[in-house]
This record gives C-alpha cells, sequence and structure tokens, in this order.
C-alpha cells in the first residue's frame, strides 16, 4: 500500500538516518586519528557517543518498519 | 555577553558557537572543531538560544532542522552576524536546504553527510578568512 505522503516521509527518515550515521563515523575518525592524544575521558565519551548513535539508529529503523507493518495491514 | 553587532573576538583562537537539537551531533561537531583549533565557547539546542549566543563570536554554527526550519530565527542571526562566519550544516540534500533558506545569505551550507573533518575544517577557514580580510573560501 502506497501512502500519500511517502516522499516527504522518505525525506525525514533519511534526514532522521544520516545524524547518528555521521556521529558514529565522526567519532570513529576521531578515535582513529587521535587514538595517542586523547584522554581516557575523551576516549570514554567518544565510545558512548558510538554506541548511543547505533542505539538510536536501530530505534529508528524499528519504529519504520513498525510503521510500515501497520500501514500493510490496514 | 556582547550585545549584538558587536564585532567578533579578536584573541588568538577563532571562537564558535554550535547549535543543534541532536546531542550527538553537536559533542561531534564540537569536538571536531575543537580538535580543529577553534574555540567552542557555546552550545544550543533552539534556534532561540542561537539567537542568544550568537553576537560576539567568529562563527556560528546553527542546524538547519531544530527542530524544524526558523526562518525568522535564521534572518536575525544573519543581522546579528554581519562580518562574522554563519555556518548551517544540515542532514537534507544541499539542493533542498537551500530551497528551503531562500534569499538568506549564510556563508556555508554544509552536509551533515560531508566528512567531518572537512566541515570543521571548512567552519574555521572561512572565519579566520573574514577576521583577517582574506578572500574567504567557497564553500566544502
Amino acid at each position: 500500500m502506497s501512502l500519500p505522503d511517502d516522499d516527504e516521509r522518505l525525506v525525514r527518515l533519511v534526514h532522521d538516518l544520516r545524524t547518528p550515521l555521521t556521529v558514529i563515523a565522526g567519532f570513529a575518525e576521531l578515535l582513529e586519528r587521535g587514538i595517542d592524544r586523547l584522554t581516557e575521558e575523551q576516549r570514554t565519551e567518544y565510545v558512548g557517543r558510538i554506541a548511543s548513535a547505533a542505539r538510536e539508529l536501530r530505534e529508528i529503523l524499528d519504529s519504520e518498519r513498525a510503521e510500515r507493518l501497520s500501514a500493510d495491514e490496514a | 555577553m556582547a550585545p549584538p553587532g558587536t564585532t567578533p573576538s579578536m584573541g588568538d583562537r577563532v571562537t564558535a558557537i554550535v547549535c543543534d537539537d541532536a546531542p550527538g551531533f553537536r559533542a561531534l561537531l564540537s569536538a571536531l572543531l575543537e580538535d580543529a583549533g577553534v574555540e567552542v565557547v557555546a552550545r544550543g539546542e533552539t534556534w532561540a538560544e542561537a539567537v542568544e549566543l550568537a553576537p560576539g563570536i567568529d562563527a556560528v554554527v546553527v542546524d538547519l532542522w531544530m527542530p524544524e526550519l526558523e526562518l525568522d530565527a535564521l534572518a536575525t542571526i544573519r543581522e546579528i552576524t554581519r562580518g562574522s562566519t554563519l555556518a548551517v550544516v544540515t542532514a537534507l540534500d544541499l539542493d533542498e536546504a537551500r530551497n528551503r533558506i531562500g534569499d538568506i545569505d549564510v556563508d556555508l551550507l554544509l552536509s551533515k553527510i560531508a566528512p567531518p573533518g572537512d566541515v570543521a575544517a571548512a567552519i574555521r577557514d572561512n572565519a579566520l578568512a573574514r577576521r583577517g580580510g582574506a578572500p574567504v573560501p567557497e564553500e566544502a
């Protein structure tokens, strides 16, 4: 079933996915680049940010899947 | 806090504020700017905070979607930051973002999916050029 606002939903979904993806890539880059000079506190924070962004991605995808299933059943 | 319209800091380091309602990206961009030698003096998560924090800063960095685009707030920030750098970051496609901004004259429109280090470097270089009167770099 095609939703009437599919295009806008897709724009929103892509937007919502990009931010946590960028956070994961960016903090990984910082860790890779500065692994020797970062403090223990910074390393811990950056790893935590990566884990948090990964959880956010999973939640977005789970939510999108649930909405799709609900729309298909309607 | 300096009143609106004051000139940006003339200290050694470029100063910046970062406003984004996504805490992870706000932290990332702050860390990248610090890594690039920029002093991030404040962070915010709303358009109202961005307007309040913008005066006297070398580089004002705002997310386009906090949680929606507020064109009036963006235009106000532009007026406050004449002479300093106004950088807009977005997870939208850049053409889509340009359309939504319309004729508001931002200095940098940067994609959140660009290499993160390049985004921070573009902001720093634009602010340094404005401060030094050198030609302003093109968008990254």
